[in-house]
């Protein structure tokens, strides 16, 4: 699944460590998610849509 | 401390115990061996206790759940195939057919376990007609494979 996470981040400014503090999670997971390699859960999803003062639909790409 | 330094202390600490452990039981030191698990279980908690950074998280446990099945699977195909290849080769060596039983043994407690820790999760509660079931036939299972090898070391 593709996703503006990367883009978003830099926007406000933020470091991948620190929005893996905030998220609750590694940052080797932020790595893998920016990079479209890992799928969140919901609630991770939530917690960097929140983060990033976006929404999980902007965000996320779904592609079929 | 950071998470750097606990993953090089846990592979420091490994790495101790792992050659007192194994000279323990070479010496047949068994007090020794078992005191050194429990200290550092106790000390790796303790320093687990002082990391500050995440340790897990989902991603990992994802990971981990992958990894765990495929270790099972391969370990139940090698099982199969060593267990075979010592069953036909007993008539040399009857000790082979020991050996091939407590594979055989092990493989079978270890689909059993997972199935059991497997239901515990999906149902997400302990008690189920599931989980209580499977455990009976696990304990019924391991008593079974004591008994055999008990019996067939005599």
């Amino acid at each position: 699944m593709k996703n503006i996470i990367k883009e978003e981040r830099q926007k406000k400014k933020i470091t991948q460590e620190e929005l893996a503090k905030i998220a609750g999670v590694r940052r080797e997971t932020i790595v893998f998610l920016e990079q479209g390699k890992y799928n969140p859960s919901l609630s991770l999803a939530y917690k960097i849509a929140k983060a990033l003062d976006s929404t999980i639909e902007n965000l996320f790409i779904f592609e079929e | 401390m950071t998470l750097k330094q606990y993953q090089k202390f846990r592979m420091i600490l490994t790495i101790i115990i792992a050659m007192i452990f194994s000279q323990a039981i070479i010496n047949q030191n068994f007090f020794l061996s078992i005191s050194i698990i429990i200290l550092a279980l106790l000390l790796h908690l303790f320093i687990r206790s002082r990391v500050e950074e995440i340790l897990h998280d989902e991603r990992d446990w994802a990971i981990g759940g992958k990894a765990a099945l495929s270790a099972i699977t391969a370990y139940s195909w090698m099982g199969l195939a060593v267990m075979l290849i010592l069953k036909s080769q007993a008539i040399l060596n009857p000790v082979y057919d020991i050996i091939a039983n407590t594979i055989a043994f092990s493989v079978c407690i270890l689909m059993l376990l997972y199935a059991f820790i497997y239901r515990i999760h999906h149902k997400g509660k302990i008690f189920s007609i599931y989980t209580i079931f499977t455990l009976i036939v696990l304990v019924a299972f391991v008593a079974m494979a004591i008994y055999g090898i008990i019996n067939a070391v005599k």
